[in-house]
């Protein structure tokens, strides 16, 4: 063992009493940043090259400041986003909602596949779509000034069109032409305030996490949006929380001009994202 | 030494490399770089990354190749000249120095011979290991970390690049289990010989009444897959676990755990990857892992067909291997070759040549 693995699992420790929920995974990813290596490398780094600040940034996460805000750096599939205070950190869960929603665009056969991201916070979803969707026109939209800071950065040199407003009021000179809405909205019950994690608690933006007592207020206003933007045939695909996997379909109903509404579990078989297709006329 | 037995020692020595550089053969070799480097020269060569690096790593590698035989081959004939100098001078000094050189190009020669006995299907290949703690507890635990460390060791001197994919800590001390690559090209030749069960025996430091334990770990070496080995997974046939949070998981909680786990329902193989920076990405290398296992699975069904053809039923290869002695003695050996050495602390710091050549020849033997 070098002498950083022998820190490392140190760390792992001190984590683990501070209440962290995957101490290993953070000590090693906080040291694999410091020393620029990947976590599978960090038996590479000779002991002379142990940086001692190793210290000071396993005392901020034991402070349970989140590590990618330590880093700088959150990684969603095959992006590498810049993030810090004012904007939301991509979860993995969403990695398997894009999952759905690349594969449905797919499936439409459109030559250059029209695609809008609603409170796209750094990015993370327009990015995605636009990395490995050839020739998709992506749109994004942020309603919050600290977030946008960080999408910008993010976008830089993107071929995604980002705008700044209100989700339920945007683009509207894209109705009825759009072949995929998708939308990662604050969905956190207010009642499930004392539940989450210090992390998201005290460091993502409040506008990111919560919305109504249900926490639907927001996806309710979207339906909406959607309906608004799609073509007929055109797809819907919103993240929620594991405890509206039987509420969220229910706002996408026959009556309001959808088909075809059902609920999706992540990769951890609870429910996490509805999808529905825009009723042809 | 007389002089005579000198020359009939340097005249074999030339031959020897004569044969070697016949089978490397040296004018294929240098027509092979000349194509790479015109290839690594392309000014589109970075537009696909792991294309690139392919070239330039195999470029590195034939480059050392060539460089390695042409510099053993001036050595041999400047062997020549110090001798022939140390006779006319009568000099015992320049005498001494030919000889060690003498011992010294004659191992050097060794072990350029055992690259030219790697030819089999998949020896050219970069290489798995995958190491697991068996019987023994936290002592056979420790044993396959510092299993781990050796391999990874011995990488490192030869400037070999590794990359560890999963490591799964024991409670107390020591690992479960681990995956790493070693990404230089003969990687998967020249480690394969160290599968099998490898048996640590020691005091151990984990009784505190100090008594005498043994424990085993497993090795598994498996050559890295190429699209050209059509192994195809069915993605319906897998199971996927990633981190579970203990909350609700979503947004809720800032899931940092990228690992992913897939278990092949049909062969119940269980593969992970964590080294990966996002939950897609360790998907897609869990993957290669796992048809790196599958394709190992069907060599050995068909190994086995053609020993049951041979009638060849007692196959040991695979089973225990070598054993690290710790006490009463001190010893390392191997227990096909039966190569052996007295040093466990030097083995363990990745000093595993000896026993790796003696495996390759001890293989190309009952090959034959």
């Amino acid at each position: 063992m070098n002498l950083l693995l022998a820190e490392v699992a140190q760390a792992t420790q001190r984590l683990a009493d501070a209440g962290v929920p995957s101490p290993r995974t953070d000590a090693e990813e906080l040291a694999a940043y410091l020393h620029g290596v990947k976590r599978g490398e960090l038996h590479t780094v000779p002991d002379a090259d142990f940086d001692a600040r190793y210290w000071e940034v396993v005392a901020r996460r034991e402070a349970r400041e989140p590590l990618q805000h330590i880093t700088g750096r959150a990684y969603f599939r095959y992006l590498e986003l810049q993030v810090g205070p004012g904007v939301f950190v991509p979860r993995p869960e969403t990695e398997s909602v894009v999952g759905w929603a690349i594969d449905a665009v797919r499936a439409m056969d459109v030559v250059e596949p029209c695609i809008v991201d609603l409170c796209t916070g750094s990015g993370a979803i327009a990015l995605a779509l636009a990395q490995e969707v050839p020739r998709s026109r992506v749109h994004a939209v942020e309603l919050s000034e600290d977030a946008l800071k960080w999408t910008r950065r993010n976008m830089e040199g993107s071929r995604v069109d980002l705008r700044q407003g209100d989700a339920l009021t945007a683009f509207p000179d894209l109705d009825g032409q759009v072949d995929l809405v998708v939308s990662n909205p604050p969905y956190i019950p207010l009642t499930e305030w004392e539940y989450v994690a210090p992390e998201a608690r005290d460091h993502d933006p409040e506008l990111a996490l919560f919305s109504g007592e249900d926490g639907l207020d927001l996806i309710r206003g979207l339906e909406r949006t959607a309906h608004r933007l799609l073509r007929p045939g055109g797809v819907v695909v919103v993240e929620h929380a594991d405890t509206q996997g039987g509420q969220v379909p229910w706002i996408f109903t026959e009556e309001r001009g959808w088909a075809d509404a059902a609920d999706h579990p992540d990769l951890n078989n609870r429910p996490r994202f509805a999808t529905a297709r825009k009723a042809l006329p | 030494m007389a002089v005579v037995d000198v020359s009939e020692e340097l005249k074999s020595l030339s031959s020897t490399m004569e044969s070697i550089e016949a089978v490397l053969d040296l004018d294929r070799l240098r027509a092979d770089i000349a194509v790479l480097e015109e290839q690594a020269a392309a000014p589109s060569l970075w537009d696909d990354p792991e294309a690139a690096q392919k070239i330039t790593s195999k470029l590195s590698h034939l480059q050392a190749e060539v460089r390695k035989a042409e510099a053993l081959r001036g050595r041999i004939d400047d062997l020549g000249v110090l001798f022939e100098m140390a006779e006319e001078e009568d000099d015992p000094d320049t005498r001494a120095e030919a000889e060690s050189e003498l011992a010294a190009v004659r191992k050097a020669l060794d072990e350029m011979e055992v690259r030219t006995l790697l030819s089999g299907e998949y020896d050219a290949r970069e290489a798995l290991v995958n190491i697991r703690a068996e019987a023994g507890g936290v002592d056979a635990a420790d044993f396959a970390e510092k299993l781990q460390r050796m391999y990874l060791r011995w990488a490192e001197q030869h400037g070999y690049k590794t990359e560890v994919y999963e490591t799964s800590y024991a409670e107390e001390a020591g690992i479960k289990s681990t995956t790493f690559a070693v990404q230089s090209p003969y990687a998967y030749g020249t480690l394969s010989v160290e599968q099998g069960t490898h048996r640590l025996v020691r005091i151990s430091p984990f009784d505190n009444q100090g008594r005498r334990q043994t424990s085993f770990a497993g090795v598994e070496i498996l050559p890295v897959v190429e699209q050209t080995d059509h192994i195809e997974i069915d993605e319906s046939e897998l199971r996927v676990d990633v981190y579970r949070s203990s909350g609700p998981g979503g947004q809720g909680v800032n899931t940092t755990d990228s690992a992913v786990r897939l278990t092949h329902i049909p062969t119940g193989i269980v593969v992970s990857c964590q080294n990966e920076r996002s939950q897609i990405q360790n998907k897609a290398t869990a993957m290669n892992v796992l048809q790196a296992k599958l394709l190992e699975r069907r060599r050995q069904e068909e190994q086995a067909k053609m020993d049951a053809l041979k009638g060849d039923g007692g196959n040991s290869w695979g089973n225990q291997m070598r054993s690290y002695v710790l006490h009463p003695y001190q010893m390392v050996k191997d227990l096909r070759t039966e190569h052996e050495v007295g040093n466990p602390e030097a083995v363990f710091n990745g000093e595993i040549d000896g026993f790796l050549e003696a495996g390759i020849r001890w293989r190309k033997q009952r090959e034959k």
